[in-house]
């Protein structure tokens, strides 16, 4: 295979690894501050999208506010989950709240069945298409996009994390929650921060997606939400450069498989990473290894 | 306390006998044929599906308003498959069980197809699929018939077209590895294409639902074939084409009977245009029975009827015939009737039905030209 086809399938693998991440960092941020895999994060991402679809078809507005509304609308989704869904359940074993999620997740997704219907919808091309030529290698506009739209969304969340009050309160609350509550941080309101922001990068990820592959379903957010989640284990689950890592490593790994070998083993070789990282590093390429708690 | 259950039992049991009179009545009465329909109307192939019940309905109504099968009005009993596999199994089941029908007309898609029939064949019960494709539904038994042609014959068919009147030396396919329909059309392409002397340059493929398919387009495009041949349903081949000329492939694009859908050009976004696919039939042909069949279609519904709603169409006039020769609910005499009524002047022509259980009829290739579909070629079956 000569390198230019190489390289166009690690820019494919690039555009498609920068939805991952933000789906992974949703996982991840949850995870780092409850200890919960929040299945029901691939569903909030299908949610985005509709609600990007909705904006765009219904509400006539341009891609800008219409990400930004729909990232907002699904900041609201996110935090009435953790609210009515896994707040009762804090102090629950945390198999109860795994099983929860799952049934969250089915709920969303029946719900988006009956209320947007089952069948695929054509994405509004809000953007005309352009193809960008750089040697023998092609850069699609949307891929750009994407690309670029999600690298913004990752630096923003980091910023947040680390130069903010909320962001402290954040770290705080995932390093230990029960001193964090001792010194005055209301968890609470930190938790639905985390999930609003996680469900906010999710549903961008939705309409980048929407807009780049033309349609959407309800049941669209099944794989990338297991392909997030492997990608946040990757990189290490509760880690946040971690899940941007893994996100991007998945995209290029799925893309050179489909290249080189076949299409078939698409989805398999996301599970064979997830299996190889559980057996070789169980906490993830950037993950510590943390002795259990007593 | 003892006694008042023994009573009690005893009073079900005269309840249930009642009920079950009064359920078995109808029948006896000599009433309504009961048809049942399984088909898609939610779900990846909502279109077909929609089209599909459109035109049964409609040749239900024109049965009944001419006076029904010798006197007797049709029923018909519809069930939604969303296009899997499992709902059509637990439809065709249903229909059998519960709703005791003479007769299935469905499932639309080939999958669905090959997943209900054997339940059909099982009880006994004949199943006239208007619409699947698939070479081996008819041979799951003789209670199996269809309205439509075979994918080996549209497969065929594209490949004599790439070969002979487009002259294309080589060719590139891309098919859903998961569907027995779109894997039975690639095989029976290629094998013909090859034989013709034509080459394969790039056999790609995915799995239904992928949404992805940049990494298998741009091993097509660095092969550079003289056109793509993309054998699956408008909800795959729609993002398919769009993300095949948005890589640069722009080289001309060849499809099935699964692109006549009006969603077609929605998920394509409009880079369908100029793309061949081989029908069932075409709303150009000028045989009077098409033309009768499309304006009734359109006076109903509003809109021009795609293959789907013909071959739907085609399916009810068949049931009809055979239905009256028959003359009886028996299944035996059913199946020899669906296996042996000919001339019938239907929605994509005239239909002689084969004991085999599929049509001899015509096909055409159809070209999509300014979003609309105009008939390029017709070729008779040999």
């Amino acid at each position: 295979m000569e390198w230019y086809i190489l390289l166009q399938q690690m820019i494919n693998g690039l555009a498609l690894g920068s939805i991952y991440s933000l789906i992974a960092l949703g996982y991840t941020m949850v995870y780092g501050i409850i200890k919960l895999i929040n299945f029901a994060h691939g569903d909030i991402y299908m949610l985005g999208a509709y609600f990007g679809f909705y904006a765009l078809t219904k509400g006539g507005l341009s891609l800008g506010p219409a990400l930004l509304l729909s990232m907002g609308l699904a900041a609201l989704v996110g935090v009435v989950l953790e609210r009515i869904a896994y707040r009762p359940l804090r102090s629950s074993p945390r198999i109860t709240a795994l099983i929860t999620a799952i049934g969250a997740s089915l709920f969303i997704q029946s719900v988006s069945q009956i209320g947007f219907g089952a069948s695929f919808k054509p994405f509004p091309q809000a953007i005309p298409f352009q193809r960008i030529a750089i040697g023998s290698v092609f850069i699609t506009n949307r891929q750009l996009i994407m690309f670029g739209v999600s690298i913004f969304l990752m630096v923003t969340l980091h910023l947040i994390v680390q130069y903010t009050r909320i962001g402290k309160a954040m770290r705080a609350v995932s390093m230990d929650k029960e001193a964090a509550m001792l010194m005055g941080i209301n968890v609470d309101r930190v938790i639905s921060v985390t999930f609003a922001l996680g469900s906010a990068l999710a549903a961008a990820g939705g309409i980048l997606v929407g807009m780049y592959y033309n349609r959407i379903d309800p049941y669209m957010g099944v794989m990338p939400g297991i392909k997030g989640f492997t990608a946040a284990v990757l990189g290490g689950i509760g880690v946040i450069p971690g899940a941007v890592i893994g996100g991007f490593m998945m995209g290029i790994a799925e893309n050179l498989v489909v290249a080189l070998g076949s299409s078939t083993f698409r989805d398999a070789v996301a599970f064979a990473i997830l299996i190889l990282v559980l057996l070789l590093k169980p906490a993830g390429l950037l993950g510590k290894r943390q002795r259990e708690k007593v | 306390m003892v006694t008042s259950k023994v009573h009690r039992k005893w009073f079900t049991g005269v309840l249930a006998g009642l009920l079950l009179l009064v359920l078995t009545l109808p029948v006896l009465a000599d009433e309504a044929l009961k048809v049942g329909l399984i088909t898609p109307l939610t779900g990846s192939v909502s279109t077909f599906g929609i089209s599909v019940r459109n035109a049964v309905v409609m040749g239900v109504e024109q049965i009944n308003e001419a006076g029904g099968i010798n006197g007797r009005p049709i029923e018909l009993i519809i069930y939604d498959d969303k296009g899997d596999a499992t709902e059509a199994a637990n439809s065709v089941r249903r229909l059998i069980d519960r709703d005791q029908v003479v007769l299935v007309i469905g499932p639309v898609i080939t999958p669905c197809v090959l997943a209900a029939a054997p339940i059909a064949q099982g009880a006994g019960i004949p199943l006239m699929t208007p619409t699947g494709t698939g070479d081996t539904i008819t041979s799951i038994g003789d209670m199996i018939f269809r309205a439509a042609y075979k994918d080996s014959f549209q497969g065929e068919t594209m490949a004599r077209f790439a070969w002979e009147k487009m002259a294309l030396k080589k060719v590139a396919v891309i098919y859903d590895v998961a569907n027995d329909y779109s894997t039975g059309v690639m095989n029976a392409f290629r094998q013909k294409y090859q034989e013709l002397g034509g080459e394969i340059v790039s056999l790609e493929s995915y799995s239904t639902n992928d949404n992805d398919f940049s990494a298998q387009l741009t091993s097509i495009y660095v092969r550079k074939p003289e056109a793509v041949f993309i054998p699956d349903y408008y909800s795959a081949a729609g993002p398919i084409i769009m993300q095949a000329r948005q890589l640069g492939i722009e080289v001309p694009l060849l499809g099935i009977d699964g692109w006549d859908s009006p969603e077609l050009a929605l998920l394509a976004g409009g880079y369908e245009e100029g793309g061949y696919f081989v029908n069932h039939y075409s709303t150009d042909d000028q045989t009077a029975s098409t033309q009768a069949f499309i304006a009734a279609y359109e006076a109903q519904f509003g809109i021009k009827p795609d293959a789907l709603a013909a071959l739907g169409y085609d399916g009810i006039l068949i049931v009809k015939a055979a239905l009256e020769a028959a003359d009886s609910t028996d299944p035996e005499a059913i199946r020899d009737a669906l296996g042996t009524v000919t001339d019938i002047q239907g929605a994509t022509g005239t239909i002689n039905m084969d004991p085999e259980g599929t049509p001899v009829k015509s096909v055409v290739i159809i070209q999509i030209q300014n979003g609309q579909n105009v008939l390029v070629d017709k070729v008779d079956p040999n």
